[in-house]
């Protein structure tokens, strides 16, 4: 992976000094909140509902046990023994003080990492697929076109007061597990006559109005890539609406101006801006692919694991779910569930952290990813070594042999925490973790994706949720909607769909116990994934029953 | 300051002194009025700005420091070849002198009040734009490349 | 609210220093404790504490509103001596988050 060079280094040092001033002067009562606001905001500090929060930046969701450990320390030090890691990848910390800030940051930079971008309307986390260099299908490794990005987007001078936010995201897979068509660019690696390029689509996004995005390259070859999607942002950047926040996003200018003009808008500004770069970044980019490509799998014969997964149950069902099949032969990737049953979906102790990066060190040469599902993905993982790893995981309460099922639920910190929520995603997520490990169903069930999100926001993604949930507030009462049918895969991008009329906090557990009844009952075999159940016989064998049994009273006309 | 059904309160209405200083990587000046500056306002079209680029100076009005269009325009302008001085006039923030000289400005015009908020020294860190420039290290620049 | 009713509200902002979440009380000074928030049931003058913390956050003098930030109107419920709080969010914002291994006090919320 990739490490600090003295210029990233001495970057963060600046950053950090400068940050520390302002923290300063803000404490001091120099400036007023009004003036210290975008400053924070430039460092990933936002002030939620009953503290600071910090956003730290994990790029394209890669560290290694020198970060993680640190992140544990900072919880321990700083917060409460606790860190949350979200649907974007980055770590946040929920309980910082303002005074502790700077210390915060100079540990944080001491293991090459920052808060810098993570939030304010400029270009966030570059976020990617979890098993990058690692996958079966992996045409190539996105990773060191996700550091390029990176490196391109940090302090950009034009860049960091955009009409809005905007999320960047890249896969180099045949699948893409970084939900590329829902970002405002998505970036998928392609070979064309051999030839290395991206398709480049524009304008997809969750919130209040869930878009998949429109490709409007097919083909870019990979020399172009800083120029083009610096055109793109360029474009958008005097365009975007600056009068509403809630039509800024690229994909309402995309809307609005049609993506035809949009799309002829960004190939002039192209044809202007791409001789601006001399291929200096070419060079960086072979520099940062050696980086990651030095890591040397080793051969290793698979000792006891034909018998270990013959004998023991648990771990068969660990590997069954958890651990994925690696490009090399012999390794494995695993995927680390922080989802234990009743556990807040993200959350991780400073002493789980400090055990999952021993174990990456000890078992994945050092490195790990945090997934969008708010999972740990060790992606170099010799199938000699798995029982032990398990074991380990096993003794930390790590071992829960769920992901991809029903109780690896995604969810946004909700009401609990977040100033902008309308309703709790914590306890749902919880209780419904609680309730399916107790009916003892989650095996059967198989693959069946919830994500909650505790207001229109949707930064628990459940526009993509085989099963959505959606947080509001109805009467001072939280309420919550179902939506059903949601995907990001490669060929098939789908938003889910509305299931009807929202239901309160008593019953939306019961809700969801029902859907996964009709489910059961409908389905063709075993083999049948509910999102499989639910694209051959459509939405309204679930409706229908859901609100025969749970009948919503009528509106008043 | 949430509104909690209370009338709008009358500080908002604040009368700010005209007294402006122009801030370059020599530090700080008072406006001498040597140069006649043609203003426009960040929501010009690039189109339109070309039409300047034959111009002496060219004055460009940020409606606050949220408004980032300033730093594409010019970054486009200079690329058109314009030559003449480049100056951006707004309550912007000391974080942003580097990012308007790294995008073609030369200079900021900005009420001294505002300066003395952030403190003289907050502004002077902006002069050492050159290093820690990710964009240039990258060989970006703002002219296009014989 | 109807015009001829108003409140009871509190004065409600987060500390600066740490993001807590704070009342006003009738010394005045800023309390974490609801029960010693000062209750205002008089409109007029829940205004007057609203514009006094914009002026006086616009002087840069430490002052009663220098330490805190954003500064609102809380409407509560009291009931004889029990004091609960109008809306759902408000109650989450004084209570704490409800996943109580993170929480800031021990709650059952229902």
């Amino acid at each position: 992976m990739y490490s600090y060079s003295g210029f990233d280094s001495e970057f963060i040092k600046e950053r950090t000094r400068q940050f520390r001033e302002q923290v300063n002067r803000r404490i001091k009562g120099f400036l007023t909140e009004e003036e210290f606001t975008p400053l924070r905001l430039l460092n990933g500090l936002y002030l939620q509902t009953h503290s600071y929060m910090l956003r730290v930046a994990i790029p394209y969701g890669v560290l290694n046990s020198e970060q993680l450990t640190q992140l544990a320390f900072i919880a321990d030090q700083w917060d409460k023994g606790y860190g949350h890691f979200t649907t974007r990848q980055n770590i946040q910390f929920n309980w910082p003080n303002l005074v502790d800030i700077p210390e915060i940051l100079d540990s944080l930079a001491g293991v090459g990492m920052h808060a810098v971008q993570t939030s304010g309307n400029t270009i966030r986390n570059i976020t990617s697929d979890p098993f990058a260099g690692a996958a079966v299908d992996e045409i190539e490794n996105p990773l060191p076109y996700a550091e390029l990005l990176r490196q391109w987007s940090t302090d950009h001078q034009e860049f960091q007061f955009l009409p809005r936010k905007f999320k960047i995201a890249i896969t180099g897979s045949l699948n893409d597990r970084a939900a590329t068509r829902f970002h405002d660019i998505g970036l998928r690696i392609m070979l064309k006559n051999g030839q290395l390029g991206f398709e480049v689509s524009v304008g997809g996004g969750l919130g209040r109005t869930p878009v998949i995005g429109t490709v409007i390259r097919e083909f870019l070859p990979k020399e172009d890539f800083l120029p083009y999607v610096e055109s793109v942002i360029s474009v958008w950047n005097l365009l975007g609406r600056r009068d509403n926040k809630y039509k800024a996003r690229i994909k309402i200018t995309l809307r609005e101006l049609g993506s035809k003009e949009f799309q002829a808008l960004v190939e002039k500004r192209f044809d202007e801006i791409r001789n601006t770069f001399n291929g200096a970044d070419s060079k960086t980019l072979e520099d940062i692919k050696l980086q990651f490509s030095s890591v040397q799998l080793i051969e290793m014969p698979l000792g006891n694991y034909q018998n270990r997964h013959k004998e023991n149950q648990g771990f068969r069902n660990w590997v069954k779910n958890n651990v994925t099949e690696h490009k090399i032969t012999g390794y494995t990737i695993v995927t680390v569930s922080l989802k234990t049953h009743g556990n807040t979906p993200g959350d991780a102790t400073s002493e789980q952290m400090r055990m999952v990066a021993n174990l990456a060190k000890q078992y994945s040469y050092d490195e790990l990813r945090i997934s969008k599902e708010q999972n740990i993905v060790l992606p170099h993982v010799h199938r000699s070594a798995l029982f032990d790893l398990y074991s380990m995981l096993l003794k930390a309460g790590l071992a829960s042999a769920n992901v991809g099922l029903i109780s690896d639920i995604v969810a946004c910190p909700g009401l609990d925490y977040c100033k902008l929520a309308t309703a709790r995603s914590i306890p749902l997520a919880k209780e419904l973790g609680v309730r399916f490990r107790d009916l003892d169903l989650e095996q059967k069930i198989g693959i069946l994706k919830i994500k909650i999100s505790g207001c229109i926001n949707a930064c628990g993604h459940h526009h993509l949720g085989h099963i959505g949930i959606l947080g509001l507030e109805r009467a001072g009462k939280e309420s919550y909607q179902v939506v059903l049918g949601g995907e990001e895969s490669t060929e098939t991008s789908n938003i889910g769909k509305n299931l009807g009329p929202g239901f309160s906090k008593t019953e939306i557990v019961p809700v969801i116990e029902k859907l996964v009844n009709i489910y059961l009952a409908l389905r063709l075999d075993d083999a049948e994934t509910f999102l499989e159940t639910y694209k051959r016989v459509g939405i309204t064998p679930f409706s229908k029953e859901i609100y025969q049994e749970f009948p919503r009273r009528k509106k008043n006309a | 300051m949430r509104e909690n059904n209370c009338a709008n309160s009358t500080t908002k209405n604040k009368t700010r002194r005209e007294s402006c200083l122009i801030i370059t990587d020599s530090g700080f000046e008072t406006e001498d009025y040597r140069v006649d500056f043609i203003d426009v306002t960040t929501d010009i079209v690039p189109q339109a700005l070309s039409k300047l680029r034959d111009s002496r100076a060219v004055r460009i009005n940020f409606a606050n420091f949220k408004d980032g269009r300033g730093f594409t325009l010019a970054r486009l302008f200079r690329l058109e070849g314009f030559k003449g001085v480049l100056r951006a006039k707004g309550d912007l923030l000391p974080d942003q002198y580097s990012m308007l000289r790294r995008s073609g400005f030369d200079e900021l015009e900005i009420a001294d009040m505002v300066v003395e908020r952030h403190s003289k020294a907050a502004w002077l860190a902006g002069i050492n734009w050159h290093s820690h420039h990710y964009q240039k290290r990258l060989g970006s620049s703002l002219i296009r490349e014989p | 609210m109807k015009s001829d009713e108003f409140g009871p509200v509190v004065v409600s902002a987060n500390d600066l220093l740490t993001g807590n979440v704070i009342f006003l009380t009738e010394k005045p000074d800023w309390t974490t404790n609801i029960h010693e928030a000062y209750v205002i049931n008089d409109k007029a003058e829940s205004c007057r504490w609203l514009l006094e913390g914009e002026v006086q956050q616009s002087l840069f003098s430490d002052n009663l509103f220098s330490h805190v930030v954003d500064p609102y109107l809380v409407e509560l419920k009291i009931d004889k001596e029990v004091i609960s709080f109008c809306a759902f969010k408000e109650a989450l914002r004084y209570y704490g988050p409800s996943n109580y291994f993170h929480g800031k006090r021990d709650w059952e919320i229902v």
